[in-house]
């Protein structure tokens, strides 16, 4: 009976296109700041979603409060039907989320290839165990792979204290794919990056989508965000003020305001 | 003579790796002189009261602690930094009170009558915990607790159980410190509260973090330089507690890493000698 009524319901939710994650009018206050206010979306099975707004408009709370860092104050968060609310950061992982940050915050003690390794998700979850494996062999390959990939294959070595800038976030996003996502939460991978590192890493995150189901990307970066979105979310305050292409989403009245300021303010 | 200071450097080292192994979760703990007193007493209980063979007795001890120690982890380990520091300070206040007006134990007076270790039984469990860390230090295991110690958030968001990783290594290490109070108290053959106070706790604290916190040789050289340094200058007499106190901040102001440092990687991109 239950099971019918979820077949029913789950493909139609956008667009035709299957959802993989939906948000339900997630609510999220800090002391008198509402950093997220009714905030709904969806992200469908295959695309590129991207988040903009000024600073402040709650996009990494909205990371933070999806990949289980907070706990938000009311709504729903859906992972292809399961629930995320109210379980541990390493659950939802588990369960197919990873992330970046903003603020890159890789292992700096631990080399470049130590960074990825740690977290492939055949090893991670039974901790124990890994205490009676033979050969680290598996282990290399694997993360190695996922270096190449992200053409960090050279900085093996290194500590990923010594990376670049540009470098660093590659990492952090390499380090994201070994923990073996369906969808993957990027936020502002390009930030302080030149204009030709952007390019290849809008190309590099295109690439992605066929190790994961989907990709969703915070950005700054104006042009960078709409050559790599199949879609748009703009906010503002911790409501979503606009959704669409990206050219509509650009021409919408109110992102714009909130981008260049109002003139009443 | 010689042979007691030779076995209390290794039941230093044991206690030296007992917070070693809470430390590599990224946990700084101040009760391990607690869980010495613990292991001490109960192993003491065990064979004295119910006159069980001592091996047997010190595994009980430490196999209980151990359990106790993953009791008092789970609430303790909410909090971190300073607040740990403080909480685990008040366990170890809590223990000897406890013992001091546990009659059963002999209270103030004290608990006699174990026997049986040798420098050799400390040695051995020294080579053994010694082994173990090694072939610890070069696993996978290593590397995520090496995650968890430099950033909790993101190993968590990662897919690293974190709190489960963090309550394991408490229990270890409180076993370990259990099983170096049975071996003290067996030697000894007579133990009192106040052989376990706070400055027990700090002073183990102090071998790790003068040797190095990140691997497992620094603990080793810390616990056996400030076991044997002070008997070194004891020809100072009465101003040998400050010459010891001030060697210890010269030492931390010109290494504040410690004597061994170094962190070795615990995976190459080349396979190499293995």
């Amino acid at each position: 009976m239950t099971r019918r009524t979820e077949l029913s319901t789950a493909p139609t939710a956008h667009g035709g296109a299957t959802s993989l994650l939906t948000v339900e009018s997630l609510c999220k206050r800090f002391g008198g700041l509402q950093a997220l206010d009714h905030l709904s979306f969806a992200v469908s099975t295959g695309e590129v979603l991207g988040i903009i707004g000024p600073n402040g408009a709650g996009k990494t709370a909205l990371i933070n409060c999806i990949t289980g860092l907070y706990q938000a104050d009311s709504g729903a968060i859906r992972l292809d039907g399961t629930d995320l609310s109210n379980r541990a950061p390493h659950q939802i992982s588990r369960l197919g989320i990873a992330r970046t940050f903003q603020n890159i915050r890789l292992f700096r003690r631990m080399s470049v290839l130590e960074n990825v390794a740690v977290v492939l998700k055949r090893w991670s979850q039974r901790p124990l165990r890994s205490l009676l494996l033979r050969s680290d062999g598996p282990i290399r390959k694997s993360a190695l792979q996922l270096l190449d990939r992200l053409r960090l294959a050279d900085k093996a070595d290194l500590l990923a204290g010594n990376l670049a800038y540009g470098e660093a976030r590659r990492l952090e996003i390499a380090r994201a794919l070994a923990t073996g996502p369906r969808l993957l939460f990027l936020d502002e991978p390009a930030a302080g990056m030149n204009e030709e590192e952007t390019a290849t890493l809008a190309h590099d995150i295109r690439g992605l989508l066929d190790q994961v189901q989907g990709v969703v990307v915070i950005e700054h970066d104006i042009g960078f965000i709409r050559s790599l979105s199949d879609r748009l979310i703009a906010m503002d305050y911790g409501r979503k003020i606009a959704e669409g292409l990206p050219q509509e989403v650009f021409a919408n009245a109110q992102v714009v305001d909130a981008y260049l300021g109002r003139d009443d303010d | 003579m010689i042979q007691d200071h030779l076995f209390f450097t290794g039941i230093n080292i044991l206690l030296a790796w007992s917070v070693y192994i809470i430390l590599l979760s990224g946990s700084l703990s101040f009760a391990n002189g607690a869980f010495m007193a613990i292991g001490a007493y109960s192993a003491g209980v065990l064979s004295v009261k119910f006159a069980w063979p001592m091996a047997l007795a010190l595994a009980a001890a430490a196999l209980a602690t151990g359990v106790l120690g993953a009791l008092i982890a789970t609430p303790a380990l909410r909090t971190r930094g300073v607040y740990l520091i403080l909480l685990t300070t008040g366990v170890t206040f809590c223990v000897q009170v406890l013992l001091e007006n546990f009659d059963y134990i002999g209270g103030v007076g004290g608990l006699g009558g174990m026997s049986g270790a040798t420098v050799w039984h400390v040695y051995g469990a020294v080579v053994l915990v010694g082994v173990l860390l090694w072939w610890l230090s070069r696993s996978h295991l290593q590397r995520m607790l090496d995650a968890v110690r430099e950033d909790e958030q993101v190993a968590a968001a990662l897919g690293i159980n974190t709190v489960y990783l963090k309550v394991v290594c408490f229990a270890l290490g409180a076993a370990l410190a259990a099983l170096a109070g049975g071996l003290y108290s067996h030697y000894m053959s007579f133990i009192r509260p106040e052989n376990f106070g706070v400055l027990v706790s700090v002073y183990v604290v102090l071998y790790v973090v003068f040797g190095g916190v990140n691997n497992l040789w620094g603990a080793l050289l810390g616990a056996v330089v400030l076991t044997l340094l002070p008997e070194l200058i004891r020809g100072l007499a009465s101003w040998r507690p400050l010459v010891f106190g001030l060697l210890i901040v010269i030492l931390l102001l010109v290494c504040p890493e410690g004597l061994l440092p170094w962190r070795s990687a615990t995976l190459k991109s080349r396979v190499n000698d293995d």
